[in-house]
């Protein structure tokens, strides 16, 4: 992926290939402007990459595909303000589905998300922690096969982050969508996925590709008290480390 | 705040001047320049004769048909070089060329075509009051957030629902401060176009007054316009939190 600039051409996504199954739950970890949301948005069809291909099911994505949620990190701005939580949630059913199936959708989403009682409340009389929850609800009503998440909780304080982090992991567990979530956070990223894709800083290649082998339901406390935790953790550390050394004497000799 | 001073404190202003006039007409002693306890009297018996109603009628009635023309065709243009990027680049000379030719020019011109009629009132009022609704309109709906309109990408809404449901919301602020100003003018061309063109209305009641060396009703209209432009701003205020009700504070249960 090269983006034409003021300065010329800059490369940030260089090389990136890899594959997330069916009811995956993948995370991308690396440090920022690493291109982490310039690829999240290829993956969704938001960006057309200027080399690759992106594919899911069998389908090329140039646009934005009709079985795909994505979740943005500033949630003040991806709500309408105007809309109450109810209506946030459903604007991606009307004119698709009868009122009565709208609103038990809403209702179920919203029940997942812990956010029952609010439907009548407008974005901006709500909490960060509560307005990224109605932005979830509403990636979970339009019930996509894949969902894309862009640091969803990274402008969230330490104990909202890791309330919303069960959140989703209890939806996951109930849904089984296939997941991809971006984060500068290697921590969240070990304690989420089912697996860690790494990213060099720019221009970007993955560093590291691991399964994470920890136990489910994991638990704020225990999963990351438990060793291999951190024994995950240090390895991909690292990893980082040894990249951006190697990358150094690279810059030093050439 | 407490009732009282939240009522008496918008009060307070008017009420040092009407006294301050009082005090300072007095001491002149013009006839030119009543104090208000001569000016009430001639504002009664306007109100007896019925006089002050028919003509309060027949102003208000333009003014309200001028800005409903202004408003629909403001919206529609603005709406349109909004959306558009050529459409307003192509358009911004031209506006700021008619949108600075004076209201007062153009009535002998209306004049010509549609005589001393309704009409030419309606015509000069809509072409001053449409200009702030172009202008509020085209640059709230340029400013919709980008990421709401990614969200509608991502939602896949059609472009019709893209404009009803993410572009006029989200530009109803500016398009509400453009309609107040509009209602302004209208109210001030109106009475304008009375007072030097057409022979209708509170404007050439005032002038005729005038001519007639009643100095005392002379003031008596000039306080009613001013109220009924007060009356129709606080009732355009009022219509805009009917409309807006996300824009209202939570108020605190106590």
């Amino acid at each position: 992926m090269t983006y034409a600039t003021a300065n010329g051409r800059r490369e940030v996504l260089r090389e990136l290939s890899f594959e997330v199954g069916e009811g995956e739950f993948v995370c991308v970890a690396g440090p920022s402007g690493c291109g982490k949301t310039t690829l999240l948005r290829c993956l969704s069809g938001l960006l057309r990459p200027s080399g690759g291909e992106v594919w899911c099911r069998d389908r090329r994505v140039t646009e934005p595909p009709p079985d795909m949620a994505l979740v943005f990190q500033d949630y003040s701005r991806a709500l309408a303000p105007w809309r109450t939580v109810a209506k946030n949630v459903q604007l991606g059913l009307e004119g698709r589905l009868r009122r009565g199936e709208r609103s038990a959708r809403t209702e179920r989403a919203l029940a997942m998300v812990g956010l029952t009682g609010h439907e009548r409340d407008y974005p901006s009389h709500l909490s960060g922690g509560m307005q990224q929850r109605v932005q979830i609800a509403r990636a979970i009503a339009y019930e996509p096969a894949v969902l894309l998440m862009d640091e969803p909780f990274a402008s969230l304080d330490a104990l909202t982050r890791f309330k919303l982090e069960d959140t989703l992991l209890d939806v996951w567990a109930k849904l089984r969508q296939t997941i991809v979530l971006v984060t500068h956070d290697l921590d969240e990223a070990i304690y989420l996925g089912d697996r860690v894709i790494v990213l060099s800083a720019p221009p970007t290649r993955i560093v590291a590709d691991v399964a994470i082998d920890l136990p489910r339901p994991r638990d704020q406390l225990v999963t990351k008290a438990d060793p291999r935790f951190t024994l995950l953790r240090q390895q991909l550390f690292e990893r980082i480390l040894e990249v951006e050394r190697a990358r150094e004497a690279d810059d030093a000799s050439g | 705040m407490p009732a009282v001073s939240r009522h008496a404190l918008p009060a307070a202003i008017p009420l040092g001047l009407t006294a301050a006039w009082e005090v300072i007409a007095r001491a002149l002693g013009y006839d030119s320049f009543p104090p208000p306890d001569r000016v009430l009297p001639a504002f009664w018996e306007l109100l007896s004769t019925g006089a002050l109603w028919t003509n309060t009628a027949h102003t208000l009635a333009i003014v309200l048909a001028a800005w409903v023309v202004s408003g629909v065709t403001g919206i529609t243009v603005g709406l349109a070089i909004g959306l558009v990027r050529p459409a307003w680049r192509m358009s911004q000379t031209s506006i700021e060329f008619l949108r600075f030719i004076p209201p007062v020019a153009l009535i002998p011109v209306v004049i010509i075509i549609y005589g001393f009629s309704n009409t030419t009132e309606l015509v000069v009022a809509a072409y001053a009051a449409v200009w702030p609704v172009i202008l509020n309109t085209g640059s709230g709906v340029a400013q919709v957030d980008r990421r709401l309109l990614e969200v509608g990408r991502l939602l896949r809404l059609g472009p019709l629902d893209v404009v009803r449901k993410l572009v006029l919301p989200s530009a109803l602020p500016a398009i509400a401060v453009g309609l107040r100003l509009s209602l302004a003018i209208s109210l001030i061309v109106v009475v304008t176009t009375e007072m030097v063109g057409v022979p209708d209305g509170l404007g050439f009641q005032l002038v005729s007054s005038s001519q007639a060396l009643h100095q005392d009703r002379v003031y008596a209209y000039v306080v009613w316009i001013g109220n009924l432009g007060l009356l129709l701003a606080v009732l355009a205020l009022w219509a805009e939190r009917l409309v807006m009700p996300w824009r209202r504070p939570v108020r605190a249960e106590l």
